[in-house]
């Protein structure tokens, strides 16, 4: 294969189904959000990102309920989404008001930084391609 | 005439002149126009042409006799003057005539015109019958004096000379202008004459049998025979011809139909004919969906219709050949380059060939070709198009037609077209490629049949070719769409790393996406689900437990408190329930209201010993056979007088004041009357002697007590009775006795007499104690007010009274829902405490003060739990306002006006209100529900009215009877009549210390009458307002008020 033939987005689009499809984007994901909080690695008690997030939505909804109790009296289904889209609006500052903060967004986007996983990704999508490239010739 | 008589005439001697004319009768001809021309010398002034005539006459007279009776034409001036001659001349003459008529018959008549002496015989008796030139001379004509009209239209003629010397007159001309306009149809053309049958006298050709039918417009193939039958309806057909196009035999759809004439009935064929046209006469005679125009078939139309059909196919057919040439000439210029370019390029390449080839035809050939008449993709379905060509096709085609682009989706499923867009300047096919744009267009394009969804006619399509637009257009186009679509943007990678990096690019916005969607779907929305359970907040949940348990019991005791004020309200007068229908529950509340006057339920009534009147009768007739005579001996008086006593013994043990005990002992006793002290009385006193021992024992007191009570009475009023009580044994019989100077020697009574005094005491007694329970049970009925003495006739029953009309005041006296007329209004809450006070001096009787006091409390508890309700009253006024709106909105779409959809508002907001009879006048309003101050209660309703009218009304009302007047008076102008028509408002009665008050306010434009409430207004409480009537000066008008208020004015007006 020479260096002279062009890609179009198509092939790129298809090496990335090809990935998801592998299971490698889930992978990476389930990775990110079960990822030990930086200032907990090492500690006895490790409290993965998700669990944290879920800690802080407690509490949020908890004082939420103490200002308004009505609030577990109506309908649950309509004020969760009610209550999940003031978060998103403003994206999860709500959760901010903790003892300890969490920041999502950025917390994330730090993640996705992260050069390893870019690293691991190449490889695979390198294999992926390769292996694309195997079974057509 | 000859020469000779005109010389005759131009010499007349004068003398005879005048003497002819002198009566008038010679000069002029007695009917000529001299005839009333007395004056000889007028002949000369007269017109030449009248004098011409006049002369002409005369001379007719003057010679006339000359000739015809003489025989010699002589002058006449010579034959009446010269006679000495005569006899001379007269010797050559002829001889004398024989007069034929110079008979002694002819010559006294009145005429008689002597010949000889050439005299009128009678010429002095000859009157003129114009003496006084009465007439004109020249006659008169009668004509209608329009001058003179008298007022009785009596028409008079006067006599208008006639004036013969000018020329008449046409009248119609006079006329002319003031004619007056006929009433007669314009005729725009000449009226056609009724039919006239041929018959062998007719003149002229014989009718028209024979119709031609020829199409109107296109005709598809239809079958002569339908053709046939159709007019067969008309007539019998004799002769059915059609024609073909002589070029090239194709039919014309035109036919001849001749209707047959057997034995010469001619005119039924020509009726039939005529029908036939008549039918079609204004309409298109359709036959298989093809129309067809009829006509007899006369003056040979029947040719020119047929050469009018073969033109017209005939240039239809040369421009089919043009088009067929045309088309040639395209498909010529199409083949040549392809076929060039074919050899050229591969197969594989064929698109972009056939692209270059269409492009390479000659741009107007094209255009004509393609019909492209500039016609651009509209800018708003460029993005739906996006640069792709598609075939067109006109609006104004599609909905001439019907189409919609289901039609066409059919027709064209063998293309492969992309898609339809429905614009509003037409429907756009889509096409993937030209290629198969241009195999559509050239397959369908007017070729495409579709039958038409308006006429009855199929059509060819034709549409019109775009092309793919130019790149200016699809450039900017390509800007707005992004990177994802279009080709021209794709982004290329040029090796396997970019390839690569795209991908991770890809992957990593992916994953961000992912990241986020799950931290929101996965984790935060099942968290915020979960901590929302209340479980997990038992403090609150507890507290809200305790809260529902809380108003659960303020509901329950509010119930249970609504039901006591409502068996409260019960207890009081039900005056709803007083008239009209009522429940059995009703009913039986009726009977614990009366319950008081021992109403016994049926069955007890039976169980009880009571036997019906019949066996009372019976029974009586067999004690009156065993009547004193037989029982004195065989009955002792004793044991009657025991059956009599406990008879009457119910009766009596109410009023005994002796202890029973004393009462048995000595029954008898207390009853005697000081009269009956009889041999009868001896004998009961002698028997129980024990008995009365018992009563005189001396007593254990101090002071001597009497045997009896002693009993102060009224001496004034002494009845029987009232001594009977008095007299208790022997020794007060002997004090009466005494008292009044009665010997003791009373004649023993016989057995009869006593019992019969007896009889008459029992009597007596009956009647007393039945009066007495009468009025007692009375007093009951009408709350202890006693019967107006007014109403009681001793005399005569009431019945037997006739008819009475009983006045109101007197009316309040005992009708049970007038009653509460003395009493004052039960109020809930007044303005300033200041009726309350009046309530408790008005009030007689404690226990109403009392009931009153429960009724405000119950009523404030009935207003506060009402409270929400009052406070929201405003905000259902304003939904009412929005759903009147809404109505309204609805009414205007239907546009028609529509009782259903009215809606009073005012009607909203009623309050529940009810008619009953009233305390004050008849009927009154009620509330059913307590009604809070300046709440608006109901509207006035009824007919509105001018003042005219109301008045006119008011007036007939009265005249027919109708007493009460429920007429309302808006403004000046307008009055509200409620008294056929009208809502219960109207039973709002007046009180001089008002519950409520009537407003008048706009509501859409019109003055309503509306009811407010002053102040607050009370379950069951009557609503009343103040007239507000004028005040009347004539005492007689005055209408007495019966309000009951504390401040009640006494009258109306």
């Amino acid at each position: 294969m020479d260096n002279s033939v062009t890609f179009d987005e198509q092939e790129a689009q298809e090496l990335a189904e090809q990935f998801k499809k592998q299971g490698y984007l889930d992978k990476l994901k389930r990775d990110i959000l079960s990822n030990q909080l930086e200032k907990d690695v090492g500690s006895t008690d490790p409290i993965t990102f998700e669990d944290s997030v879920k800690e802080h939505v407690k509490l949020m909804v908890n004082k939420m309920v103490m200002e308004d109790e009505n609030l577990i009296f109506k309908n649950r289904g309509t004020t969760t989404a009610l209550i999940e889209t003031k978060m998103l609006k403003d994206y999860y500052k709500m959760l901010d008001g903790g003892p300890d903060r969490i920041d999502i967004t950025n917390y994330i986007k730090e993640k996705l930084k992260d050069q390893n996983m870019h690293n691991n990704i190449r490889q695979s999508i390198e294999h992926l391609y390769n292996e694309k490239e195997g079974s057509k010739s | 005439m000859s020469g000779y008589h005109r010389r005759s005439y131009q010499a007349p001697p004068t003398s005879y002149r005048n003497g002819y004319t002198q009566d008038g009768y010679y000069q002029n001809k007695p009917y000529g126009r001299n005839a009333y021309d007395s004056k000889p010398s007028h002949q000369s002034l007269g017109t030449t042409r009248y004098d011409n005539r006049s002369s002409h006459q005369t001379s007719r007279y003057l010679n006339v006799p000359s000739s015809r009776y003489s025989n010699a034409p002589v002058r006449p001036d010579v034959a009446s003057s010269s006679v000495n001659h005569r006899s001379i001349k007269d010797s050559y003459n002829r001889p004398n005539p024989i007069l034929k008529y110079q008979s002694d018959f002819f010559k006294p008549k009145y005429h008689y015109f002597d010949p000889i002496s050439q005299t009128l015989t009678h010429k002095d008796e000859f009157q003129s019958w114009n003496d006084k030139s009465e007439y004109p001379k020249d006659g008169f004509t009668l004509q209608r004096d329009n001058t003179l009209i008298t007022g009785n239209k009596q028409v008079k003629h006067i006599k208008v000379p006639r004036r013969p010397d000018l020329l008449g007159e046409d009248p119609r001309s006079s006329h002319l202008g003031q004619s007056k306009p006929s009433m007669r149809k314009m005729r725009t053309q000449l009226v056609k004459l009724g039919r006239i049958t041929y018959d062998k006298y007719s003149v002229g050709p014989p009718p028209i049998c024979e119709i031609i039918v020829y199409p109107a417009s296109s005709v598809t193939s239809i079958q002569e025979i339908l053709i046939k039958n159709h007019f067969r309806k008309f007539g019998e057909i004799s002769h059915f011809e059609s024609f073909n196009d002589p070029n090239n035999a194709l039919p014309l759809h035109i036919y001849l139909i001749k209707y047959s004439s057997p034995e010469g009935k001619i005119n039924d064929a020509a009726r039939a004919a005529y029908m036939a046209t008549k039918r079609y006469e204004n309409e298109k005679c359709t036959i298989m969906g093809s129309n067809f125009n009829v006509a007899l078939n006369k003056k040979a139309i029947l040719e020119s219709v047929k050469a009018k059909f073969i033109t017209e196919n005939k240039k239809m057919l040369d421009k089919l050949k043009q088009e067929q040439e045309r088309k040639e000439k395209i498909n010529a210029i199409k083949a040549i380059p392809s076929a060039s370019k074919l050899s050229s390029s591969s197969i594989d390449g064929k698109i972009a060939t056939s692209k270059n080839v269409i492009l390479d035809i000659d741009d107007a050939i094209y255009r004509k070709y393609y019909n492209t008449q500039d016609k651009r993709v509209p800018q708003d379905i460029l993005q739906l198009v996006n640069q792709r060509p598609c075939l067109y096709i006109p609006k104004r085609f599609n909905v001439v037609n019907g189409f919609r682009t289901e039609n066409y989706r059919y027709k064209m499923r063998n293309y492969k077209y992309s898609r339809f867009i429905d614009h509003s300047t037409g429907i756009y096919i889509v096409f993937n490629d030209l290629k198969e744009a241009k195999r559509c267009f050239d397959n369908e394009s007017e070729k495409l049949l579709l039958p038409s969804l308006t006429k009855r006619i199929s059509v060819t399509v034709k549409f019109i070719l775009l092309k793919a637009t130019p790149n200016s257009v699809g450039k900017r186009f390509n800007t707005m769409s992004g990177k994802k679509q279009t080709s021209e943007s794709k982004v290329s990678y040029q090796s396997k790393d970019e390839l690569i990096n795209g991908a991770m690019k890809i992957i990593m916005a992916d994953l961000e996406k992912a990241l986020h969607l799950d931290i929101k779907r996965r984790l935060i929305g099942p968290t915020i689900f979960d901590s929302l359970n209340a479980e997990n907040f038992p403090d609150l949940l507890e507290r809200k437990k305790l809260k529902d348990e809380e108003r659960k019991k303020v509901i329950a005791e509010k119930r249970a408190k609504e039901e006591e004020s409502r068996k409260e309200g019960n207890k009081e007068l039900d005056i709803f329930n007083l008239y009209g229908a009522h429940s059995n529950k009703n009913r039986i509340k009726r009977n614990s209201y009366g319950s008081d006057f021992t109403r016994i339920p049926k069955r007890k009534q039976t169980a009880m010993d009571i036997t019906p009147m019949a066996h009372l009768l019976n029974e009586d007739s067999t004690s009156k056979e065993g009547t004193p005579l037989s029982t004195d001996e065989n009955i002792p008086s004793h044991t009657s007088e025991t059956s009599l006593s406990e008879s009457s013994s119910e009766e009596e043990q109410e009023e005994q004041d002796i202890e029973p005990k004393l009462k048995k002992s000595k029954l008898e006793e207390g009853e005697i009357t000081p009269e009956s002290l009889s041999d009868a009385n001896e004998e009961t006193i002698e028997s129980p002697e024990n008995v009365i021992n018992e009563i005189y024992q001396p007593s254990m007191t101090e002071t001597p007590v009497p045997v009896y009570e002693e009993k102060v009475t009224d001496i004034s009023n002494v009845t029987p009775f009232v001594m009977q009580e008095i007299t208790k044994d022997d020794e007060d019989i002997k004090l009466l006795m005494k008292v009044l100077g009665v010997e003791s020697k009373i004649e023993e009574a016989t057995s009869l007499e006593s019992s019969l005094v007896n009889y008459e005491l029992w009597k007596m007694r009956k009647e007393e104690s039945n009066k007495r329970f009468i009025e007692e049970s009375q007093l009951k009925l009408n709350d202890n007010i006693k019967m107006s003495s007014e109403l009681q006739h001793p005399g005569i029953s009431f019945k037997a009274r006739g008819h009475v009309s009983v006045p109101d005041a007197l009316k309040s006296t005992y009708l049970p829902h007038r009653r509460r007329a003395h009493k004052p209004l039960n109020t809930v809450y007044t303005h300033d405490g200041l009726n309350a006070d009046k309530l408790d001096d008005h009030d007689d009787s404690p226990e109403i003060v009392g009931n009153s006091e429960e009724l405000l409390k119950k009523e404030t508890q009935d207003v506060a739990s009402l409270g929400i309700e009052v406070s929201s009253s405003r905000e259902n006024r304003a939904s009412n306002r929005r759903f009147q709106q809404d109505i309204d909105a609805q009414k205007a779409a239907i546009g028609t006006e529509s009782d259903l959809l009215s809606l009073n508002q005012l009607n909203k907001r009623q309050k529940p209100v009810t008619f009953a009879r009233s305390a004050i006048h008849n009927w009154g309003l009620y509330a059913l529900e307590p009604i809070a101050a300046k709440e608006m209660i109901i509207e006035y309703v009824g007919e509105r009215l001018r003042q005219p009218v109301a008045e006119m009304r008011e007036k007939r009302y009265l005249k027919s009877g109708i007493g009460s007047s429920y007429l309302f008076r808006v403004d000046e102008n307008n009055v509200i009549d409620a008294t056929k028509r009208g809502g219960i408002a109207r039973f709002i009665n007046h009180c001089c210390d008002p519950s409520c008050t009537a407003k008048i306010i706009k509501v859409g434009g019109k003055r309503r009458i509306v009811i407010y409430a002053l102040r607050d207004i009370g379950k069951n409480e009557e609503l009343t307002y103040d007239y507000k009537f004028e005040r009347e000066t004539d005492d007689d008008e005055r209408l007495i008020c019966l309000c009951g208020a504390p401040n009640c004015k006494g009258y109306l007006n």
